[in-house]
């Protein structure tokens, strides 16, 4: 061990070389690892962000409680009803002026159209959270309450965003394979054509006494290196990409919770990152034993 | 020491290289091996740096057959001998300096720093001036001295030259093989192979070994002419 430690510097520099030795080849495969890397970081993002999202509506089902015309005096019994029912978690009576206000908000530059009207077209309603998994039960228990006139709740939406969420997941799981088995493919194809390109210097190394480990060491470098290099690229470019989406979203639509980009971007990076060295390391552990002597031959026996 | 009984080495495509060769040769003796081309020196000194197995009869170094060793007992042998090459076998695109560097980065032990040791074996190669430079940028005579310095920066019990005269002239042949020969001493061994015989020292004491179509005659210098088969 102590060995391979004092050549430190020597294997990087072997390692260097070996980058050098094809250039272009290099470069042009580096960015094609890249972009294989910032696709598949763009499908764990959009994922996760479809994941977290979920999640996060599932604990957000929202219903709004519509009273009858002749119940709006009796809103606190309402209320009081609602708050007491199994399965509610918040119930907050939203009055005309809060209404307006929400709306107002909602339409943004379209508000004005509130305007028309002479007087507050918007009615009071209650506002109750519960967690999805409840919201079916709760839903029925209000209806029944005397005075409510309408219940709307946005589980078929939650319902069909979780849909998206499972689909993202799998095509997810999908580009990750892919881009595996193709980075493993252009990795494992270079280190062979390297070990091929240096084949007198390997033998060269193996008569003067090294060792296949310590033949192979700068090879298993070059494609860790190589492939860490493809993930840091790729996450530079990424940081950019999902920023500018996120700028765009923020714009179009304003009430739909994302996760925290300053949270989102160094998960992914860390995880891009350490991905790629991973599958680096494995594919080049897979392709350096054909830098093994396989001839050594036993003599022929009987002469 | 190195004992050769009967030993023959036949290729892959029927070529009989070596045909019975027997030899005993001592700790620290100077051995020339000369020939017409295409007589098996190279082949013998493959089998000795374990390039080539031989296809009968027994080839001894030190204590160990070359045919019984595993790749680690190989590996060691080959850590402990100075091969110099035939093609010389210089890594491209390196300096003479970090060529002559690989000769120690892999063995297990060693005193002192690789690049003094390093620098000092082409001191005595008379190539420090030229430590930095490309070694695609060196003359025919001073790559092989660069091949020399990386052999003997190890301080081998066996140096192993295959035709380090090669394409020389006279003058440069004569004093790449009196180098050479100044590295033999009571514990190492210099084999080399030469078919210029003529240029072979008269000042000192070495081994003559002959080879023809692939055998091997042997005598040791000298007036006593003693046969060493």
């Amino acid at each position: 061990m102590k060995k391979y430690l004092k050549n430190t510097g020597y294997f990087l520099k072997e390692t260097l070389l070996l980058f050098k030795g094809q250039l272009a080849g290099n470069l042009v495969s580096l960015i094609g690892t890249a972009l294989l890397l910032m696709l598949l970081g763009l499908m764990l993002t959009g994922s996760g962000a479809a994941k977290e999202l979920t999640e996060g509506l599932k604990e957000e089902a929202e219903i709004n409680v519509y009273p009858s015309d002749g119940a709006f005096k009796d809103m606190d019994f309402i209320l009081k009803s609602i708050q007491h029912t199994q399965g509610v978690r918040k119930a907050t009576l939203i009055d005309k002026e809060e209404a307006y206000k929400r709306m107002g908000a909602l339409l943004k530059e379209d508000a004005a159209i509130l305007d028309v009207f002479e007087k507050n077209p918007l009615e009071p309603f209650i506002e109750v959270n519960v967690s999805l998994k409840d919201s079916k039960g709760v839903v029925e228990h209000i209806k029944a309450i005397p005075g409510v006139d309408y219940v709307r709740d946005n589980e078929e939406i939650l319902m069909r965003i979780k849909g998206i969420s499972d689909f993202t997941g799998k095509i997810s799981l999908f580009v990750l394979m892919a881009v595996s088995i193709t980075t493993f493919i252009i990795l494992s194809h270079m280190i062979r054509q390297g070990i091929y390109k240096n084949r007198e210097q390997i033998k060269t190394l193996r008569l003067l006494g090294a060792s296949e480990v310590f033949i192979g060491i700068p090879y298993v470098l070059y494609g860790v290196l190589f492939n860490l290099a493809g993930g840091i690229l790729a996450s530079l470019v990424l940081k950019e990409v999902i920023s500018s989406i996120y700028a765009s979203m923020n714009l179009d639509i304003p009430f739909l919770p994302l996760p925290d980009k300053e949270m989102l971007i160094p998960y992914i990076r860390t995880v891009l990152l350490g991905y790629s060295a991973v599958l680096g390391l494995i594919v080049s552990l897979t392709g350096v034993p054909s830098v093994a002597d396989k001839r050594r031959g036993r003599r022929k026996k009987g002469r | 020491m190195i004992s050769a009984k009967d030993v023959s080495l036949v290729y892959q495509d029927g070529t009989l290289a070596l045909d019975k060769v027997s030899v005993t040769l001592k700790e620290g003796e100077l051995v020339f091996l000369t020939g017409p081309s295409g007589s098996g020196k190279t082949s013998f000194l493959k089998l000795l740096m374990g390039m080539e197995l031989p296809t009968a009869g027994n080839l001894t170094i030190g204590e160990s057959a070359i045919t019984d060793m595993g790749r680690k007992e190989l590996r060691r042998y080959r850590q402990s001998i100075g091969p110099v090459f035939q093609e010389f076998r210089l890594i491209e695109k390196r300096t003479a300096l970090e060529n002559v560097m690989l000769g120690l980065r892999f063995l297990e032990d060693y005193e002192g720093r690789i690049k003094d040791m390093a620098l000092e074996a082409l001191n005595k190669v008379g190539l420090l001036h030229k430590a930095y430079g490309c070694v695609e940028q060196l003359s025919f005579g001073e790559a092989q001295r660069v091949a020399i310095a990386r052999a003997v920066v190890r301080k081998p019990d066996l140096i192993l030259a295959d035709e380090p005269t090669g394409n020389l002239d006279q003058e440069n042949a004569v004093k790449i093989l009196t180098l050479l020969a100044s590295f033999q001493k009571e514990n190492t061994t210099v084999i080399i192979t030469t078919h210029a015989a003529h240029l072979l020292p008269e000042d000192r004491e070495f081994v003559h070994l002959r080879m023809e179509s692939g055998k091997m005659s042997a005598e040791r210098s000298g007036d006593s002419g003693e046969k060493l088969l």
